[in-house]
């Protein structure tokens, strides 16, 4: 059997023996001056990222090999792989302008406003497209994606539906299923179409938050490259320099940051953002009525059934809970109250005369005899004390 | 002004050669271990549990007030005692202070109608009379960390006769500030329809929008630095103990939850004075004994003016704070927080002891 450790190494080697075969044709392409990254260069792969497209191949032959435990920190560093590379690639093509457009001549600063701009539009083209391949500026809304597919039914469909870019023009496709939901509905089934209706448009709002939240979101980017952009000037202006990717990619986090930061302090995303949530509750709201009414119509017990239980449960807990408190209370106020009369009465008894008690009337007898055992008690008590 | 092009190869090569060797390393973590201190369960109701830790000094010098730890129903209370050199819980120990703490558990759905009166005069009130039985006292000390903080705040206000000394650490107070983005966020949730909706809030639904505050760190670049961290097993193993706590987040009580956002979030009733737990007013006027807020900095989750504003409402006259530079969760388990809040907080304990 063999060792997932072992396993590792020898997938590690393999992928390193790989890596080493494209550097080399990387070496060999920038030798001759061309960008490795662009579309229709010479390159080993037909993929548009040669190093992804080999690390997507060896993720899903290694994958299956990694023990659960480091599976999900696995997965996030694939992700993790797949944004660092794309940055490398901006940060060459931005180079390689850059250079060009300082070979023929003019002022560096303008130079780099040009590039700048040229970038913003390229990554707002990118969000376009809206994958999670290409669009490295997605985290929140990707997160969101993998969050709500796990609340039940899920509206993507809708939205991949109407969103820019599907076959059918967004508006028409909208006005077109809005005419749908709003049809009445006829005789025996009418209530449940209504219900379908219901469901269908309440998705098509959440989808519709969700479209208006995606295009804020996409903002991001552009104002990432240009807070980008300042800080280069800046940097070049102090006669600072980008050393390295990784100190470009600390930058572009840095500036993504900031842009995300502005954007998410605004109310228009503050109520987008709410609005994301509330219409995905009203969706899953829905779906529960639904799903109760054909749970009745098949005698199955309901979720809200379960909750009228559980409901009655914690009543009836803070109503015994409180009913123990008021005795336990009672109790300790009863019993004070006796403590503090015994004490008035031992208190009055050490001032009284040491003289005997008057005989009892034979009918109190019993109950004097009580009384005096106390007393005595006491005495050999406060005797004891002294 | 930027690396050459074989720099740029140079370094996708050597990023990808780390990955590649990082999963040899993941796979050799074992088991993430955390809670390190031994303890004894001392009290259980329902799934919470209240834990006696084990006291590391000689029992003549135990303070003779216990303190009790009321964590947030957010996340787990193990962060407070991650591991060996990362614990708040060990150096309060070693400083002498004989420690308690609350583990609410994980709620399911029978659990959807608990509600803040349940929490603070029901489950904090019952371990505090257990603890104040166990001792023989009539008050002891409380250490309320972040949404637990808030908790204790209230519990103290209710009953102020059985809290020697309030500690209160990164702790909401006035929920409105302006540079509180999870307020903002949340004060336009419709809380009805979440609780509604879904009974008991998801834990990852909580984590979502704590990493959407800074996204491009929380899930990107934490990750890249972590392939900085494969070539050493401990510290790989370190990383690993603090993402299981950030991802190991308990679904929320849905009234307790509907309440939370409401009453604090939305509607600042804390500072506004107009809450009510139990049916009985909860004043922070009230808040009488000595108090003791300990305030990170550069927390973004409970941003410091959050925190400072209790100064202005409670009603103590022994009232100081500590500020720890450094953020919410460097708090608990910076090589410094280890170094600087458990002398601080036993000090000043020891002080009103």
């Amino acid at each position: 059997m063999t060792d997932s450790s072992t396993t590792s190494s020898a997938w590690g080697e393999a992928w390193l023996d790989a890596q080493r075969k494209y550097f080399e044709s990387w070496a060999d392409l920038a030798g001759q001056g061309m960008n490795p990254f662009e579309q229709g260069s010479a390159r080993p792969s037909g993929d548009n990222n040669p190093f992804a497209a080999a690390f997507e191949q060896w993720w899903k032959m290694i994958e299956p090999n990694l023990p659960e435990q480091g599976r999900a920190a696995g997965q996030r560093l694939r992700e993790m792989n797949q944004g660092y590379l794309r940055l490398g690639e901006q940060i060459w093509k931005l180079a390689e302008n850059m250079e060009s457009a300082m070979k023929g001549g003019g002022d560096w600063r303008e130079l780099m406003q040009q590039q700048v701009a040229k970038w913003q539009k390229e990554i707002g083209d990118r969000y376009s497209a809206a994958d999670a391949w290409s669009n490295p500026w997605g985290e929140p809304l990707k997160q969101w994606r993998q969050l709500y597919s796990s609340f039940g039914i899920s509206p993507e469909d809708i939205e991949a539906f109407i969103k820019p870019g599907a076959s059918m023009d967004g508006d028409a496709i909208q006005r077109m299923m809005k005419q749908a939901l709003a049809t009445p509905g006829l005789g025996y089934t009418r209530e449940m179409q209504e219900e379908w209706q219901k469901l269908g448009a309440l998705w098509l709002e959440h989808a519709n938050v969700l479209k208006r939240y995606e295009k804020l979101l996409a903002d991001v980017g552009g104002r990432t490259a240009e807070k980008i952009g300042a800080k280069l000037m800046e940097m070049t202006r102090d006669g600072k320099s980008v050393t390295g990717l990784r100190e470009a990619y600390d930058l572009w986090v840095e500036c993504a940051e900031a842009a995300y930061a502005e954007l998410a302090n605004s109310a228009d995303f503050v109520e987008t953002q709410a609005a994301l949530s509330n219409t995905l509750m009203e969706v899953k709201k829905h779906q529960q009525e639904m799903m109760e009414s054909a749970q009745r119509a098949f005698d199955l017990p309901t979720r809200g059934e379960l909750d009228t239980a559980h409901a009655r449960i914690h009543a009836l807990r803070r109503e015994v809970r409180d009913l123990k408190r008021r005795l336990e209370e009672s109790d300790g106020d009863s019993m004070q109250g006796q403590i503090d009369e015994l004490r008035a009465e031992l208190a009055a008894l050490r001032e009284a005369p040491a003289t005997p008690a008057p005989a009892p009337a034979p009918t109190k007898k019993k109950a004097a005899t009580r009384r005096a055992a106390p007393k005595a008690t006491t005495k050999t008590a406060a005797k004891k004390e002294d | 002004m930027f690396p050459r092009p074989d720099q740029i190869m140079q370094e996708v090569m050597d990023f990808n050669a780390k990955l590649a060797n990082s999963f040899s390393s993941l796979s050799k973590v074992g088991d993430v271990d955390v809670g390190i201190s031994p303890k004894e369960t001392v009290y259980q109701e329902d799934k919470l549990a209240l834990y006696r830790y084990r006291p590391l000094v000689e029992k003549k010098d135990i303070h003779r007030t216990p303190v009790l730890v009321v964590y947030a129903l957010v996340n787990r209370p193990y962060m407070t005692d991650l591991q060996s050199d990362r614990s708040m819980v060990k150096g309060l120990l070693e400083q002498g202070m004989d420690v308690y703490l609350i583990d609410w558990g994980y709620p399911d759905r029978g659990d959807r109608y608990l509600d803040l009166e349940d929490y603070i005069d029901g489950y904090i009130h019952n371990c505090v009379e257990h603890i104040l039985k166990a001792h023989k006292i009539p008050s002891l000390n409380i250490l309320g960390i972040c949404q637990g903080g808030t908790f204790s705040l209230c519990y103290s206000a209710l009953h102020p006769e059985k809290v020697k000394n309030l500690i209160t650490m990164v702790t909401p107070v006035d929920f409105h500030t302006e540079d509180n983005l999870l307020s903002k966020w949340a004060r336009r949730l419709d809380v009805d329809a979440m609780v509604d909706a879904m009974g008991n809030i998801p834990g990852d639904l909580l984590n979502w929008s704590f990493l959407s505050m800074k996204p491009f760190q929380l899930t990107g670049q934490k990750y890249v630095g972590l392939l900085d961290l494969m070539d050493d097993p401990k510290k790989l193993k370190n990383f690993m103990r603090m993402e299981k706590w950030i991802f190991d987040s308990p679904d929320q009580a849905g009234e307790a939850f509907r309440e939370f956002i409401k009453y604090f979030f939305q509607e600042n009733r804390l500072v506004h004075g107009d809450l009510t737990i139990a049916g009985k007013p909860v004043k922070l006027s009230d808040v009488t004994m000595p108090v003791y807020n300990v305030y990170a900095t550069q927390d973004h989750l409970v941003p410091p003016a959050a925190s400072l504003a209790l100064e202005k409402h409670v009603g103590t006259k022994d009232y100081s704070t500590f500020d720890f530079r450094g953020g919410h969760i460097g708090i608990y388990v910076s090589g410094r927080a280890q170094k600087e809040i458990p002398p601080a907080i036993a000090n000043w304990v020891k002080e009103r002891d």
